[in-house]
């Protein structure tokens, strides 16, 4: 592939689609999220109300696959990163920049190991105290998925395209 | 969902952070990767002038990812007596992101300034 294109614009498109995937990551859990916290009692038909009553665990797969295919595309640029990225990084001074992607990258290994057990409590029958288990554990996948997207945007404003 | 799926899915997200978090403050990589010379070697080794800097990450990742396929397989197997203990646990995961927060953070002081 590098016959036809040049380095900076492999990694670039690889960067991209990182980017993309973890977009569609972010507005699939973030759905599912607030759909699975809303009060089914006070349903509204404002964008609030149609945004929260979709049906969630038809997000689950979709959220596994898009986790997996995003931590992928990450870790084959993450080894890019580490030479052209970090050091120049690290060597302009940018310690919390850095400390807060190696955050990320721990961050989001958690999740993507959390994510088996997310996908079973989707999956399964439950009462209502697994229900509330389920719906924290998305919360938090949520979470991690926003913290980690913001972040990685940030190190892409410090040293990112075009760099 | 057969419960043995289950609680197989439960004990691996239990156990595979906690031994990601292990593997990273004691350097307990599966593998560790230098990207200058794009060499794999394994268990953790320490960057040189010669190899550059080295990679842990896939290395952390691979000895959760293991040990926790592992360790969920076999307590699963041990039949239905896991099963009150997978879901009084899971109640809890959601727990467990946010407390290994804090080894993290303390991990990663040297940037901290």
């Amino acid at each position: 592939m590098l016959n036809w294109i040049s380095e900076p614009a492999f990694w670039t498109i690889f960067l991209i689609l990182h980017g993309l995937s973890a977009v569609a990551l972010l507005g699939a859990l973030t759905h599912q999220a607030l759909a699975a916290f809303k009060d089914s009692a006070r349903s509204s038909p404002d964008f609030i109300g149609r945004f929260t009553s979709v049906h969630s665990a038809v997000y689950t797969k979709a959220i596994c696959i898009l986790w997996i295919v995003t931590f992928v595309l990450g870790g084959f640029i993450y080894a890019k990163y580490r030479i052209a990225i970090r050091i120049p990084l690290e060597a302009s001074e940018f310690w919390w920049t850095q400390g807060f992607f190696e955050l990320k990258e721990n961050w989001s290994s958690i999740g993507l190991l959390l994510l088996p057990a997310y996908y079973c409590l989707w999956q399964a029958q439950l009462n209502e105290s697994l229900i509330r288990a389920r719906n924290y554990l998305t919360g938090i996948l949520a979470i991690i998925c926003w913290f980690t997207f913001l972040v990685g945007h940030v190190v892409n404003n410090t040293r990112g395209f075009g760099s | 969902m057969k419960n043995h799926h289950f609680n197989q899915g439960i004990i691996f997200s239990v156990i595979g952070p906690i031994i990601y978090i292990i593997a990273d403050i004691y350097r307990l990589p599966m593998g560790t990767f230098f990207p200058a010379i794009n060499e794999w070697h394994w268990g953790w080794v320490a960057m040189s002038d010669e190899r550059g800097p080295g990679m842990y990450w896939y290395g952390w990742l691979a000895t959760a990812s293991v040990s926790a396929a592992v360790l969920s397989w076999i307590l699963a197997k041990v039949g239905a007596s896991i099963n009150p203990i997978a879901k009084w646990l899971v109640q809890y995961l959601w727990i467990l992101p946010i407390a290994l927060l804090i080894p993290l953070v303390i991990s990663l002081k040297y940037y901290w300034r």
